[in-house]
């Protein structure tokens, strides 16, 4: 592991409004990592996405990418840097054809050199190959989640940040996204995944954040996290 | 105002039952064949992972969505038609998950609204458009009253956008009471509260509504375990399990669900 | 036989094209901004304005030059519009939008009279596409045969880009989901001004084409706005398919089946159309679901802290005592116009204070309240023709009637939400506005009988204020006051007076009933007042209803007044200054819609002792007001506290005067 961190949150305060959401919270990544955040409903874990986003900006503390301080970058900009986001709700374009939302995911990357091509990402996802055409109304919510992640890759993504990527789908294409993410860690690409299925989390991730109440409460590997019983139980709610 | 302890449960008196139910989204079920039985004076609480349906099952029983199939009984009568309004009216009652009460209104006003949809067949179209809402006695007398009871008198002029969050809560249970209901849905009320802050919600609830049958969406486990007479548990839209938290905790396929259920 | 209904079609193909042009951009531009642009009219217009002037020196042969370079030119207007005055309204109610570009309609419109003249010019144009050539033994306007073609080409191009180009796709991509857009990337905001600019291009392209044949006049943007409104609601907001869909039916049906065949339902039955689909499918033929509200709410007036509850009643009975004086100096202090001009405001006020009382304090916003108007107007004007002098009959009958008509426009489509209820008002007040020409006359019993007067309208009515023979005329007494004699108008003024009073009076007192506390608890959140077991449908109609019904009255007054009533009383410009009314004084007051009629006619009266086009200076006016003050001169005050020595300062007060009972918005 290097020794400097691709990507630093470091005492952030953020919320909507009035309501703050997190609170002095810090976490790093580094460069090849699968990192988890789990915590239970309302913890703030799509809200700590956001934030490095740019979708909305930190009241206090700094985000930071490749050492600098991205903290006032907004969303655009940022997908421009290279961090994708694959939000919970996936947001494919209905009216548009699965190649038109590679197509435009491709432009926004900014027509990067590294970026993966649209017929590579395609490779990468079977079940996409043969529905170029259709519309992306018509794909099943895990084909509607390999799309998601196929725009991340064709923009050119060094760090994907995936929202609840298995809410919602059937065991075996939970598998199906669990293998994805391997194959995409193993071509370099870092993950921050938040997860409230705690073992999809914990199958993955090289290291894991627990996060309750807008701030980080523990931070560990797999294996460690899996031996605590009591973390396990009072911040994500599994009984052992 | 005394404390008062919650009756116990009357066997056999059901107040709402569901059979059947059913939701979907597009070719996704929400809610698959949900049969409940809740009885009055229960505390029943529903738990699950993220994604079982749930708050589409609250949003079935108050009449937020309509049922994509089967029938849902308040009273003993058939209320799968009917509006929301009209579910209110009969006494189901509901508070939400995000605090959402009228925040350019005072605190009073926020409850008045509430006594003032109770006593709505007190006066005539005429009179509710000209008479000015001070002269209903009623209605404001109850307003007081419930304002006292949540401990919001001394604040009741506020308006509700300022008021701190601790009493943003108070004064959402405040209204939920107000509306007379027999049967209250609490989605998640205490989401985002500090241990101490979540116990004293609790403690409202079971303190304010000790006459209403209480169902509770609840992530915290050892929570709900306390809390609850019965435990209904809900996995991808449908019933895992049910009983009381004894007879939950030691269900084998509920620890599947929670530990191993998606990943093989 | 065989050759008219080619004819027909080809007149009907006609019209669709330049349809379907008018209608792209305007769907494309709500697809990508959710603006609804009501200047698009105006673009049309200029756009032929534009190649008119650039043709005149050289003769039709610079036609097809004129032909490219007035599109451009209108284009650049079109980004310069966009940036700015629609940028700094992003992220705001879609209304503001709406009344915003009402206002850039009052100021294009006028400044084409300004530099073009009130006559109307026809565009010259190259012998090439002049003269008829013959189709198999059928003698077909060559023009006609150039605007198919070259309008099916230009959307054809316009198609083809949005389909095959990048921008096409960033652009389509931006009309379903903005923010994910900006996710992967790309910063859209930077394509609306291009949108804006292609839309009023196209716009532009399309008023030259149809301007060959038919002529230049400063109304044409006009008479277009509407039924592209039609088009782009039937076709799908947002869809660039369905505007083709939509025009052309629009189109066909208006030349080729209307027009020759059932003259008398022509100009009615795109408006039932319209009001059909917006009932049974809002979202259109093509259209997808209602785009992601991202909007904010509603910006309502002042919350009248300023004044205490007590100095602001004394100071309501001394601006009514006031204005019980302006009379007794008329002929002396001023001349007798003045007192004309306040009933003018007094009535308007009333009027304003109807719309305000939905807009305001239910958040429906009605973008057809004409109707209302004038069928108040009408049925006065008809009652006191052909039943009854009656004044007090006449006025009755108006409120009555307008209320009814009320419930019925409000039970068809109060369950339809925001922009697609703005609309459907609109597609009513058309639809009446219509009605009004083709019921000129109507056979009763063997004879013929005048009902609505046609575009001629009613006059010369000789109300008689009483019932069964008592009472007065207005003429014909007079009242001494001191040295001043109070008859006619001076006594109709009082007549007004009492109706706006009395309506104020009213409707404050509903706000502060039951009713309107659910009316305001609808206007913070409707369905958490649903879920306090309140059927917010029906509450919303009856506000519409008592809307309805003051709107009838201030109409019926205005007959009064002028003893006439025409066609134009009940025209959409008549909804729309209204609405000017309501923002200029504040929304969410009741005596900021008042102030705002104030205002509207004072400018006016002020302004056309300088020039004729005081249209321009109050839309630019107008203008400023929804970007910068879009509470209204209500909350000047407020906005001026902080800085007044002794003032209250910033911040509400706990306690909600009782004159408003508003609440403000808040964003």
């Amino acid at each position: 592991m290097s020794a400097d961190p691709l990507l630093t949150v470091d005492g952030v305060n953020a919320g909507y409004g009035e309501t703050k959401v997190l609170h002095d919270l810090s976490l790093e990544i580094h460069e090849g990592e699968i990192v988890s955040l789990v915590g239970r409903n309302g913890a703030g874990k799509t809200t700590t996405l956001r934030t490095i986003m740019g979708i909305i900006q930190p009241t206090a503390g700094t985000v930071g990418y490749r050492g600098e301080d991205v903290s006032e970058v907004d969303a655009t900009e940022t997908v421009q840097r290279g961090i994708s986001f694959v939000p919970e709700e996936r947001r494919i374009f209905p009216e548009l054809t699965v190649m038109e939302n590679l197509e435009i995911a491709h432009i926004g990357g900014g027509d990067d050199a590294d970026a993966m091509s649209i017929e590579e990402a395609l490779g990468m996802f079977e079940n996409l190959q043969d529905r170029t055409e259709n519309h992306g109304s018509s794909l099943s919510g895990g084909e509607q989640q390999m799309l998601s992640i196929a725009r991340a890759l064709v923009g050119g993504a060094d760090v994907i940040l995936l929202d609840e990527p298995t809410e919602g789908l059937a065991p075996y294409i939970v598998q199906d996204v669990m293998d994805i993410i391997e194959e995409l860690n193993d071509r370099g690409i870092t993950v921050l995944l938040v997860e409230q299925n705690v073992h999809v989390g914990l199958a993955l991730a090289d290291r894991n954040y627990v996060i309750n109440q807008g701030e980080i409460v523990w931070e560990g590997t797999s294996a460690e996290l899996e031996a605590d019983e009591e973390i396990l139980d009072t911040y994500l709610g599994v009984t052992a | 105002m005394e404390a008062q302890e919650r009756e116990p449960v009357a066997a056999g008196d059901t107040i709402l039952r569901t059979d059947g139910l059913v939701r979907k989204f597009g070719e996704f079920t929400a809610t698959d064949h949900v049969d409940l039985e809740i009885e009055r004076g229960e505390f029943r609480s529903i738990i699950g992972p993220n994604g079982a349906g749930k708050t589409t099952l609250f949003n079935l029983i108050s009449g937020a969505l309509p049922v994509t199939d089967g029938t849902i009984y308040f009273d003993g009568e058939d209320i799968t038609g009917l509006s929301p309004q009209q579910r209110v009216r009969r006494g189901i009652g509901r508070s939400f998950q995000i605090s959402n009460v009228f925040g350019g209104l005072s605190v009073r006003e926020n409850v008045r609204l509430a006594a003032q949809s109770v006593h709505r067949d007190e006066y005539n179209i005429v009179e509710s458009l000209f008479k000015t809402t001070d002269k209903y006695e009623r209605m404001n007398e109850r307003t007081d009253r419930i304002l006292e009871r949540v401990g919001l008198d001394d604040i009741a002029e506020e308006e509700a956008d300022v008021l701190a969050y601790g009493d943003r809560r108070r004064l959402e249970i405040g209204v939920v009471l107000a509306t007379d209901p027999d049967l209250v849905l609490f989605d998640e009320p205490t989401a985002g509260m500090s241990v101490e802050e979540t116990q004293g919600t609790i403690d409202l609830i079971e303190d304010v509504l000790v006459d209403q049958t209480l169902m509770l969406i609840e992530h915290d486990i050892e929570l709900v375990m306390e809390l609850s007479d019965n435990i209904t548990v809900l996995n991808r839209g449908e019933i895992l399990a049910e009983g009381t938290p004894e007879e939950v905790a030691n269900n084998q396929a509920v620890q599947d669900a929670y530990l191993g259920g998606m990943v093989e | 036989m065989v050759a008219g209904v080619i004819q027909q079609l080809l007149d009907g193909l006609t019209l669709g094209v330049v349809y379907v042009l008018l209608a792209a951009g305007l769907s494309v531009i709500f697809g990508v901004m959710h603006v609804i642009n009501f200047a698009h009219g105006e673009l049309f217009a200029l756009g032929a304005y534009f190649a008119l002037a650039l043709i005149a020196p050289f003769g039709g042969t610079a036609f097809f030059a004129a032909l490219i370079v007035a599109p451009l030119i209108v284009g650049v207007i079109g980004v310069a519009i966009e940036r700015y005055t629609v940028q700094p309204l992003y992220g705001r109610n879609p209304l503001y939008h709406i009344l915003l570009t009402f206002g850039l309609v009052l100021v294009i419109n006028d400044l084409i009279y300004l530099i073009w003249g009130p006559g109307a010019s026809s565009l010259a144009r190259p012998d090439v596409i002049s003269g008829t050539v013959s189709v198999l033994g059928l003698g077909v306007g060559v023009y006609n045969v150039f605007i198919i073609v070259a309008g099916s080409l230009m959307a054809f191009g316009v198609w083809a880009s949005l389909e095959y180009t990048r921008y096409g796709l960033i652009i389509r991509a931006g009309s379903q989901d903005r923010q994910m857009v900006r996710n992967l990337g790309i910063n859209i905001d930077r394509y609306y001004s291009l949108v804006f600019g292609m839309g009023a291009a196209l716009a532009a392209f399309a008023g030259i084409i149809l301007a060959g044949t038919r002529q230049v006049n400063p109304e044409m943007g006009m008479s277009v706005i509407i039924p592209a409104f039609v088009i782009v609601v039937l076709g799908g907001l947002g869809s660039f398919k369905g505007a083709v869909a939509g025009g052309l039916l629009v189109g066909i049906l208006q030349e080729s089946i209307l027009r020759p065949y059932f003259p008398f339902l022509e100009g009615m039955v795109i408006f039932l159309l319209m009001i059909g689909i917006l009932l049974i499918r809002p979202q259109g033929l093509f259209g997808t679901e209602a785009p992601e509200d991202e909007s904010g709410d509603l910006l309502t007036g002042s919350r009248g802290g300023f004044l205490d509850p007590q100095t602001r009643n004394r100071l309501g009975l001394a601006m009514i005592l006031l204005l019980a004086l302006v009379p007794l100096g008329a002929g002396t202090l001023y001349s007798t116009f003045i007192v004309t001009l306040m009933i003018e405001i007094l009535i308007w006020g009333l009027f304003a204070l109807s719309l305000d009382f939905i807009m305001g304090y239910t958040g429906l916003v009605s973008l057809g309240h004409a109707l209302f108007y004038g069928l108040g107007a009408y049925v006065v004007a008809i009652t006191i023709q052909d039943v009854t002098q009656s004044v007090i009959v006449a006025v009755a009958l108006a409120i009555v009637i307008s209320a009814a008509i009320a419930w019925f426009v409000g039970f068809l489509s109060i369950r339809v939400a925001g922009v697609y209820f703005a609309m459907i008002t609109l597609a009513f007040a058309e639809l009446f506005y219509n009605a009004i020409y083709r019921l000129d006359t109507i056979e009763l019993f063997g004879e013929e009988r005048e009902v609505t007067g046609g575009s001629e309208g009613i006059f010369g009515l000789d109300p008689f204020y009483g019932i069964a023979g008592i009472g007065v005329d207005l003429d014909s007494i007079g009242i001494f006051v001191g040295t001043t004699v109070l008859t006619g108008q001076l006594l109709f003024y009082y007549v007004a007076l009492a109706a706006l009073v009395v309506g104020f009076l009213l409707t404050r007192r509903m706000l502060q009933s039951p009713f309107g506390s659910v009316l305001k608890s609808i206007r913070e959140n409707e369905q958490r007042a649903t879920f306090l077991g309140y059927d917010t449908v029906v509450y919303k109609r009856r506000a519409f209803v008592i809307s309805g019904a003051l709107a009838g009255l201030s109409g019926g007054l205005y007959t009064l007044f002028t003893g006439r009533v025409f066609p134009d009383n009940a025209e959409w410009m008549v909804s729309g200054e209204v609405i000017v009314m309501v923002i200029l004084g504040g929304m969410g007051t009741l005596y900021g819609p008042i102030i705002g009629s104030f205002t509207f006619f004072s400018l006016e009266h002020v302004l056309t002792g300088y020039t004729d086009r005081w249209r321009l200076v109050l839309g630019s006016i107008f203008v400023l007001f929804v970007i910068f003050l879009p509470r209204g001169l209500v909350s000047v005050p407020e906005l001026l506290a902080p800085y007044l020595p002794g003032g209250p300062g910033p911040g509400p007060q706990t306690e909600p005067a009782p004159e408003d009972s508003s609440t403000g918005g808040g964003d």
